[in-house]
């Protein structure tokens, strides 16, 4: 049992570590504008075609599968005020970070790792790049800021996809369905669904990069690592819309 | 490599910018649905009571969302201070002498403030404060058509009670009746009667008419400053009442001489109608008749008092005194 | 020991010595008191067992990993005390082939070889660039790969690529970290070739890590060889070879 209390303090003390090192290595210069720029790339536009899709479809799910409670006391004319709120306030932010959690988590951690293993980030370092910087950084810099960005994406895709389902039922026109879309949402639920998506794509940055980095060597430690990626970013991602919700309330 | 990440980036780009149009757009398009972005302007009302109304909700003139909520603040018990945040272009609509009342939108919709805009030749300013017409004076109102109708009716059934049995001649008041001034007299009233009985009927028809749309509809007050043809009817309603009030005054002063000439003269009818059962049931029917003629003027005073048909009764008043006027001045 | 070395090598300048290293992981000493020298122009082989604590040797002298204790000198550069400045500085002047050729996954070949030249020296010129990627390339005999990807390559390309990637610096020192592992026997032979060709060509001065005995034979001009953390024995390949101790006999003989 000790063991088992010393392995995980001495891990507390290393993701500690990995925090003060990834806040130090954020504001040194010079700061690696390109590689930031390409994992931009890499991690907002090659997931918005995923995050699309799986946000209309559940869109259109959730709409499907809301309507019949809703029609069963006869309120289905509020079915975009019930779907928009889900979706901006919870679905939108919950979707992108699960899926982001698995694809970019995974890849993240996995791709550090493999560059631990083959010594290319010691090669990194030998070449004169703080790699810490040029690989960690540049990467959860990358994920905070896209993460936001797919979820404005996810949501107006997933509400769209949710008009259509509403219009094919109800018939209902676009113009009734934005506006009882825009009655209900308010300012905070937009700002706080970002605010939210923004600490997901740190989380899932943070935890794919942490994994990836301190993977233990051999190719069994790649695919361990892009395991706990997964595992634990998705866990961070439930925590954090729970902690969220409880502060976004006491706004609300 | 280097036209590579050009063209990456150029993707890049495009990705960061349709999605801040789209966060942009939304944000703009909620401003708009909750007036952030017009220029607004603020007034007040002071309410007894705002029926569970809260921050943001709709303002409707009629039945167009011009403006929300922009606060309720309890000041003392008894007294609620609303403010109206309105879209700048609506304030030539509203007058100085406007007034709000609460509605709801929807059967279990959210509350709304209904604003009536009045008529006086002052257009409202920022940071005025209009009449409030708290929810508990529409159930005044409705409560004052009810007591109306039910007295209307009472009335109504009384005298066809007695009309029925002077008609059939029953008994030697019947006989009595039958011939002479007296039986004149007597018939005069009841023809009285009969003609009251019907405008009263007419009266209590178009009171319950109103109050069953009053009681199905979406509130009387914006019901009543929305639909011109609900004033209408409220208008003739109340000429209506009007007229039973007339007719029964004179009724009842009819029925007064009549018992007057039966009182004072004195002989075998006076002492047979005071000691039968017609004679007091004839005296309840005129107690009945003042009663109702009092009652029917108080509700006229409630009404004159009412906003809503002040401005009817001022011109009313007016006509009146004209009409008194102009033949002192061809005598 | 000491003495043997002085007869084959003569008086050369000394360009990196290691006295007294020591380091260990988690309780576990890797390195126990290590101390040799690298001189001008020689190619040092270190010989030993996987596991000996060869590659923790080398990447302490580049500063990758902290020694514990002890001195570390390359070309006058106090490694262990370096600020990163100077780090980066002294970095430029060593050549490191790694174990596993480390070549950037997401980079094509001609990026790979771009990258110490954009981030150690800084350059930008394309053309400038261009050329010296050209001339690596040809130093390691790979001239048409250069829009290749590493995934396209073989393992001895891969080596080369690497090894081109520490040329492209001109360094005075080249450090191989197992350069002929994994590789089979004519590859290897060829990368034993290209060892001595860079010394040629560059002038530099090597240290071999390897446990190949031919990698050793071909292009050793000492041998060290480390046993459990401690050196055991010095000499030329020839000198050593007949060894009769107990834990290097194996290694010549298997």
């Amino acid at each position: 049992m000790p063991d088992a209390i010393q392995t995980l303090l001495l891990e507390c003390e290393s993701i500690f570590r990995f925090v003060q090192k990834l806040l130090k290595q954020a504001v040194a210069r010079p700061f690696e504008w390109r590689e930031t720029v390409r994992q931009c790339f890499e991690i907002g536009n090659r997931s918005l075609f995923l995050i699309c899709f799986t946000a209309f479809l559940s869109g259109v799910v959730f709409t499907r599968q809301s309507r019949p409670s809703l029609s069963s006391f006869g309120a289905e004319s509020w079915l975009p005020s019930l779907v928009s709120q889900a979706v901006i306030r919870s679905l939108g932010p919950l979707i992108t970070g699960l899926i982001c959690a698995g694809k970019l988590g995974s890849n993240i951690a996995a791709e550090l790792a493999s560059m631990k293993v083959t010594e290319q980030i010691d090669a990194m370092e030998v070449s004169g790049t703080r790699p810490f910087s040029y690989l960690v950084v540049s990467r959860v810099i990358a994920t905070t800021l896209m993460m936001p960005l797919l979820v404005v994406f996810a949501d107006v895709i997933a509400l769209f996809g949710s008009y259509l389902t509403v219009h094919t039922i109800n018939n209902t026109s676009l113009q009734l369905y934005l506006n009882e879309v825009s009655v209900v949402i308010t300012f905070l639920d937009i700002f706080s669904s970002i605010l939210l998506a923004t600490f997901f794509g740190f989380a899932i940055g943070f935890v794919g990069s942490y994994a990836g980095y301190t993977a233990a060597n051999g190719t069994s430690g790649v695919g361990k690592a892009a395991n706990n990626a997964v595992v634990i970013s998705m866990l961070f991602i439930f925590i954090i819309d729970l902690l969220s919700l409880q502060i976004i309330n006491l706004f609300r | 490599m280097e036209k590579n990440e050009v063209k990456q980036r150029v993707k890049l780009g495009a990705f960061v910018i349709t999605g801040a149009l789209l966060l942009v757009v939304s944000l703009l398009f909620i401003g708009t649905a909750s007036n952030l972005f017009s220029k607004t302007f603020t007034i007040a009302a002071i309410f007894k009571n705002v029926e569970g109304l809260k921050e943001g909700d709709k303002v409707w003139l009629s039945g167009v969302q011009i403006g929300t909520v922009k606060s309720v603040r309890i000041v003392k018990v008894g007294e609620v201070i609303v403010s109206l945040s309105l879209k700048e272009k609506q304030n030539d609509f509203i007058r100085k002498n406007a007034s709000a009342s609460i509605g709801s939108d929807g059967l279990i919709g959210n509350r709304i403030v209904v604003i009536q805009p009045g008529n006086s030749k002052e257009v409202i300013k920022d940071a005025d404060t209009i009449k409030a017409i708290s929810p508990a004076d529409t159930q005044e109102i409705i409560n004052i058509a009810k007591e109306v109708g039910e007295n209307t009716r009472s009335i109504t059934l009384d005298l066809k009670a007695i009309s029925d049995k002077v008609n059939k001649g029953q008994g030697i008041i019947g006989e009595l009746l039958n011939e002479g001034t007296f039986a004149k007299d007597i018939r005069k009233a009841v023809s009285s009667f009969k003609a009251t009985g019907d405008q009263t009927n007419k009266a209590a028809q178009s009171l319950t008419n109103l109050i069953d749309e009053a009681q199905h509809g979406k509130g009387i007050l914006p019901t009543l400053i929305n639909d011109t043809s609900f004033v209408s009817v409220f208008k003739q309603t109340l000429i209506h009442v009007k007229k039973v009030s007339a007719n029964a005054a004179s009724m009842s002063t009819s029925i007064e001489a009549v018992t007057a000439k039966i009182n004072t003269k004195n002989n075998a009818v006076g002492v047979l109608l005071s000691d039968t059962v017609a004679a007091a049931e004839l005296k309840a029917i005129i107690k009945n008749t003042e009663s109702a003629s009092v009652k029917l003027d108080e509700n006229l005073e409630a009404f004159k008092h009412n906003f809503l048909t002040r401005g009817y009764f001022r011109r009313k008043a007016k006509a009146d005194k004209k009409a008194l006027q102009k033949p002192s001045e061809s005598k | 020991m000491v003495d043997a070395t002085n007869d084959t090598v003569g008086n050369k300048a000394i360009v990196a010595f290691l006295h007294n290293v020591k380091k260990s992981f988690n309780g576990v000493e890797v390195l126990k008191d290590i101390s040799l020298e690298l001189h001008q122009s020689e190619n040092l082989v270190i010989l030993g067992r996987s596991g000996s604590g060869k590659s923790v040797l080398i990447k302490c002298m580049v500063g990758l990993i902290e020694a514990d204790d002890g001195d570390i000198n390359v070309l006058g550069y106090d490694v262990r005390h370096l600020e990163p400045k100077a780090l980066n500085e002294m970095r430029q002047q060593v050549g490191f082939s790694f174990q596993s050729s480390a070549l950037y996954d997401s980079m094509t070949v001609q990026q790979n070889l771009e990258f110490p030249l954009t981030r150690n020296l800084g350059l930008t010129n394309k053309t400038e660039l261009n050329d010296k990627v050209i001339i690596a390339l040809q130093d390691v005999g790979l001239e048409g790969t250069a829009q290749k990807m590493p995934a396209e390559l073989s393992g001895g390309m891969k080596k080369r690529i690497g090894i081109a990637r520490t040329l492209i610096l001109n360094p005075k020192i080249m450090l191989y970290d197992e350069p002929t592992a994994g590789l089979d026997p004519i590859t290897a032979s060829e990368i034993n070739e290209l060892i001595l060709s860079v010394r040629e060509k560059y002038k530099t001065s090597s240290l071999i890590i390897t446990h190949d005995i031919s990698c050793a034979r071909h292009t050793s001009d000492r041998v060290i060889a480390l046993v459990d953390g401690k050196t055991k024995m010095e000499g030329t390949f020839d000198a050593i070879k007949d060894t009769s101790d107990a834990d290097l006999a194996p290694f010549f003989n298997y």
